[in-house]
C-alpha cells in the first residue's frame, strides 16, 4: 500500500508540473492584435493602460474629469517591464519614449504603430500646428525625419545647448557664450578649467557640464562637422573617422582633466539639476527645458544664461536628442483610445499648462505664446531658443542596436582610453568591432 | 477498510499541504529555468519578433570570452573574503553575546538592527558615507590633513562593497545564538572537569555542536555572495542601463555582467546561457559543500538514522 502512494504521489507530481507548465506556457503566448483604428479617435470608448513617467495620477485625474467613458490604469515605465508585455503580446496602450533616439528601432520591429492617419484626422493636432521637430519620429526604413510617424513629442528642446553660470563665468574672466558666437568644445574645456575648483581633493566646482562615450552625444557633436557615425545602411558605425576621433578625444580629454562629471567620476546627484542649482557645476549640458530647473532655485534666474549648441566643426547645428513622447504599440489593444489620450495630452489643457512652465517647447506650434516671458533670464533663453530654432535638425540612429547597447560598449572601454592604456586609434578598432558585432545581430534579426 | 479511509486523508492532507509549494517552484522556478535555457539557444534580444536558434554557441561564446572568466575571478575573490569573515564574525559575536555581558539584550539589538535595514538603504548610506566631496569619511581624513579619496571609482570601491556585505552580518549572529541554546551544558562541565580551557572547550564541544548551522550558513553566505548584484550597482554612481558598464572593474561581478549582457546589450540568448552556467556551477559548489561536510559536520542524531523512521 505504501509502495502505491509513492507512485501515485510521484506521479502527481509530475503531471501537475506538465500542467502547470502547459498553463504558464499558454499564458505566455502572444496574443492577437486588436483590430487597429483607422483615422480618428474620437468617441473611443474602453479602458486604456499607460506606461508613462510624465503621465501620473493628476493627469490621469484631469482625464477621467472630462472622459469618464476612458478609465486609465498607469504604470510607471519601466524598460524591463515593457519588454516582458511586448514579448508577451500585451503591452500598454500607450508608452513613453525618447523620439529622437528609439523609433527607427520600434519601426523597423513593426513593434511601434503609424499614427498619421490618427494625426490627420485630429482637429486638435491640425495641419500645421505640429512643430518640425515631431519629425524625429519618422522612419521610412533607412532615413529619420521621414516616412510614417510613430509618435507624439510631448515638449521637447535642443538638447545640445547648454546653461552657464554668468557669475562664475565673468569671476573668472572668461568669455561668455552668445546667440551668434556659441563655444566651440575645445574653448569650452579650456574655459573649464580655469572655473574648476578642487580644495583638499574635493571638488569645490566643475567648469564644464557632464560628459559620457555617449553615441547620442558625439552624433550631436558630428553634426555640426557633417559627419556621421553611421554608415548610410545604418547597418556598420564608423568610430575612425577623423570626426569621430575629435569628438572622441574631446571627451577623453575632458575625463582625463577633471573638469567635470564624466562616468569616470559621475554625478552623484545623477544629473545637473541639484549641481548647477548649488553652482558646483559652472555650466550643465540642458536645452530650454533646463529653465524650469532654474525657475525652482533661488535667485538662479539672475546668473542662469542659456547658450546655443558648441561647435566642433564649422557649422551651427542643434539637434534634439530626446523628443520625449509617447507611442502606440502595434498590438495595443485600444489604440483609438490611446490616440484620443495622446491627442488629448499632446494638445490639450495638460499641454498649456507644461508649456506655462517652461519645462521645455510645446510641440503644438500654436502653444509657443505660452512660454514663460516674466523674468529676464526666461526673456534671454527664449530669445537664444528662438534664435538657435533656425539650426535644428533630425539625426539619424540605427534600427538595429539600441544607443544603449552601443554606448554600454563605448563605456566599458572608455577608462581604457582616458588611462592611455589604448590609444585613440584602439579604442575607435575595437569598438568598430563590438559594435558592429551588435548591429550585425541586430541585421540578422530584423533583416534587410 | 478504515486503513483505506486514513491513507485516503493522509494522501488528501499531502496534497493540500505540498501544493502551494509545488506551484510555487513550478511557476517560479521550473517554468523559468525551462524558458530561460530555451532562450540560451537563441539570438534574441528580448524584444524582436525575429530570432535564430544557434545550439550551444552562447555557451561556447560565454566559456571563451576573457570577460567571463575576469568577472568569475572578482566574484570568487568577494566570496573567499566575504563569506570567512562573515560566518566567524558571526560565530564569535555571537559566543560573546551568549554570554553573561552588560546591556546585552541592547547589544543583541544593535548587532542584529542592520540585517533588517532594506539593502538598498545600507548600500545607498555607505555611498554618502564615502562620497568624494561630503562623505563622512573623507570628512575625517580632512580632520588629520588627508586629502580626499575618491572612494567609489577605481579599486578601492572594491574595500567599500566589503564594508557593505559585512554589514548584515548581525542576522547570522542570531541564527548562532539560537544555536548556541542548543549546545549541551552536561558536555561543557565534563570537559571543565576534565581541565579542559575554556577554548578547548569551545573547539571540542560548542564547535562540533555548532558545524550543521555554521554548513547551512557557508552554504547561504557563499551562494548569497556569488549571486552579489544589488550593492555593486547601488555603489556605481552611474545610473541608467547604458551606465552598467560604468560599475567600476573592480566591482564588476558576475550578475553585474549578467545584467549588461541582458538589459544593456539587449543579448537575452547570450545572458541566459550565462545564468545557466552560474547555476550548475552553484550547483557542483553546493554539492561539492555537501561532500565535505560528511567529515566536517557532526550531528547529534545522525541523518541517515532520522531518514530510516517513519
Amino acid at each position: 500500500m505504501a509502495r502505491t502512494m509513492e507512485m501515485s504521489r510521484r506521479g502527481f507530481l509530475g503531471l501537475s508540473g506538465a500542467g502547470a507548465a502547459a498553463l504558464a506556457l499558454g499564458a505566455c503566448t502572444a496574443r492577437m492584435p486588436a483590430a487597429s483604428g483607422g483615422s480618428g479617435a474620437s468617441g473611443a470608448t474602453g479602458g486604456i493602460t499607460i506606461m508613462s513617467v510624465e503621465i501620473n495620477e493628476d493627469v490621469s485625474k484631469a482625464w477621467a474629469a472630462e472622459h469618464p467613458d476612458v478609465p486609465v490604469k498607469l504604470i510607471q515605465y519601466d524598460a524591463t517591464r515593457l519588454n516582458a508585455m511586448l514579448a508577451a503580446g500585451t503591452p500598454p496602450d500607450l508608452v513613453r519614449g525618447l523620439g529622437a533616439q528609439e523609433t527607427a528601432y520600434w519601426a523597423a520591429r513593426g513593434i511601434a504603430m503609424p499614427l498619421d492617419d490618427y494625426i490627420s484626422a485630429s482637429s486638435l493636432l491640425a495641419a500645421g500646428t505640429l512643430s518640425s521637430v515631431n519629425d524625429v519620429w519618422k522612419f521610412d526604413g533607412s532615413k529619420q525625419g521621414s516616412g510614417p510617424t510613430y509618435g507624439l513629442t510631448k515638449d521637447y528642446s535642443l538638447d545640445m545647448m547648454h546653461w552657464y553660470n554668468l557669475e562664475l563665468l565673468d569671476a573668472a574672466g572668461v568669455r561668455v557664450p552668445d546667440d551668434d558666437n556659441p563655444y566651440t568644445y575645445d574653448e569650452a574645456l579650456d574655459v573649464a578649467r580655469e572655473l574648476t575648483k578642487v580644495k583638499g581633493g574635493k571638488v569645490t566646482t566643475y567648469g564644464l557640464w557632464s560628459t559620457a562615450p555617449d553615441v547620442v552625444y558625439i552624433q550631436g557633436m558630428l553634426g555640426t562637422t557633417g559627419a556621421t557615425l553611421l554608415s548610410d545602411d545604418l547597418k556598420t558605425v564608423d568610430f575612425s573617422s577623423p570626426e569621430a576621433q575629435r569628438a572622441i578625444k574631446w571627451i577623453a580629454d575632458v575625463a582625463a582633466a577633471k573638469v567635470g562629471y564624466t562616468v569616470l567620476d559621475p554625478n552623484p546627484d545623477g544629473w545637473s539639476g541639484p549641481t548647477f542649482l548649488a553652482q558646483r557645476e559652472a555650466m550643465a549640458q540642458g536645452g530650454y527645458w533646463f529653465g524650469g530647473q532654474v525657475a525652482t532655485g533661488e535667485d538662479a534666474g539672475d546668473w542662469s544664461r542659456l547658450a546655443p549648441a558648441p561647435l566642433l566643426g564649422d557649422t551651427r547645428f542643434s539637434p534634439t536628442t530626446s523628443a520625449t513622447g509617447h507611442w502606440i504599440p502595434a498590438k495595443a489593444a485600444n489604440p483609438d483610445a490611446a490616440f484620443a489620450f495622446l491627442e488629448w495630452y499632446t494638445a490639450g489643457p495638460q499641454a498649456e499648462d507644461r508649456a506655462r512652465s517652461g519645462w521645455g517647447l510645446p510641440v503644438v506650434t500654436s502653444l509657443e505664446s505660452e512660454l514663460p516671458a516674466a523674468e529676464e533670464y526666461q526673456k534671454l533663453a527664449l530669445a537664444t531658443q528662438q534664435n538657435e530654432n533656425q539650426y535644428s535638425g533630425v539625426l539619424t540612429f540605427s534600427p538595429y542596436a539600441t544607443n544603449t547597447a552601443l554606448t554600454a560598449t563605448l563605456t566599458d572601454l572608455f577608462p581604457e582610453l582616458v588611462s592611455g592604456a589604448i590609444t585613440l586609434g584602439g579604442f575607435a578598432d575595437k569598438a568598430n568591432e563590438q559594435c558592429n558585432e551588435l548591429l550585425a545581430e541586430g541585421v540578422s534579426r530584423v533583416g534587410g | 477498510m478504515a486503513a483505506s479511509t486514513i491513507d485516503r486523508r493522509r494522501a488528501r492532507d499531502f496534497y493540500i499541504f505540498v501544493m502551494p509549494w509545488l506551484l510555487g517552484t513550478v511557476l517560479l522556478t521550473i517554468f523559468p529555468l525551462a524558458y530561460a535555457f530555451g532562450i540560451s539557444l537563441t539570438n534574441w534580444d528580448g524584444i524582436s519578433p525575429g530570432f535564430s536558434w544557434v545550439g550551444l554557441e552562447n555557451y561556447s561564446n560565454v566559456l571563451t570570452d576573457p570577460d567571463t572568466w575576469a568577472s568569475l575571478t572578482r566574484t570568487g575573490l568577494l566570496a573567499l573574503v566575504i563569506v570567512p569573515v562573515t560566518v566567524a564574525a558571526s560565530l564569535g559575536l555571537a559566543v560573546l553575546l551568549n554570554g553573561k555581558v552588560v546591556f546585552r539584550a541592547g547589544w543583541r539589538t544593535l548587532i542584529y538592527l542592520p540585517a533588517i535595514v532594506p539593502p538598498v538603504a545600507a548600500a545607498l548610506t555607505w555611498k554618502l558615507i564615502f562620497d568624494r566631496d561630503v562623505g563622512a569619511i573623507n570628512g575625517i581624513r580632512s580632520l588629520f590633513g588627508l586629502d580626499a579619496v575618491n572612494w567609489l571609482t577605481g579599486n578601492q570601491v572594491f574595500l567599500v562593497l566589503v564594508a557593505v556585505m559585512l554589514w548584515g552580518v548581525g542576522g547570522g549572529v542570531i541564527i548562532n545564538l539560537a544555536a548556541l541554546q542548543d549546545v549541551s551544558v552536561e558536555q561543557h562541565e565534563a570537559a571543565e572537569l576534565d581541565g579542559a580551557s575554556p577554548w578547548q572547550r569551545f573547539l571540542a564541544v560548542t564547535l562540533p555542536a555548532l558545524s550543521p548551522i555554521l554548513l547551512f550558513q557557508v552554504i547561504t553566505t557563499t551562494i548569497g555572495v556569488l549571486q552579489t548584484f544589488v550593492p555593486a550597482l547601488l555603489l556605481s554612481p552611474a545610473t541608467g542601463p547604458a551606465a552598467i558598464t560604468a560599475v567600476p572593474e573592480a566591482n564588476r561581478v558576475f550578475m553585474i555582467d549578467v545584467y549588461a549582457q541582458y538589459f544593456a546589450f539587449s543579448r537575452y540568448g547570450y545572458a541566459s546561457a550565462m545564468l545557466w552556467l552560474f547555476f550548475v556551477a552553484i550547483l557542483l559548489l553546493t554539492g561539492a559543500f555537501f561532500k565535505i561536510s560528511g567529515r566536517t559536520v557532526f550531528y547529534a542524531v545522525d541523518p541517515r538514522d532520522a531518514e530510516a523512521k517513519p
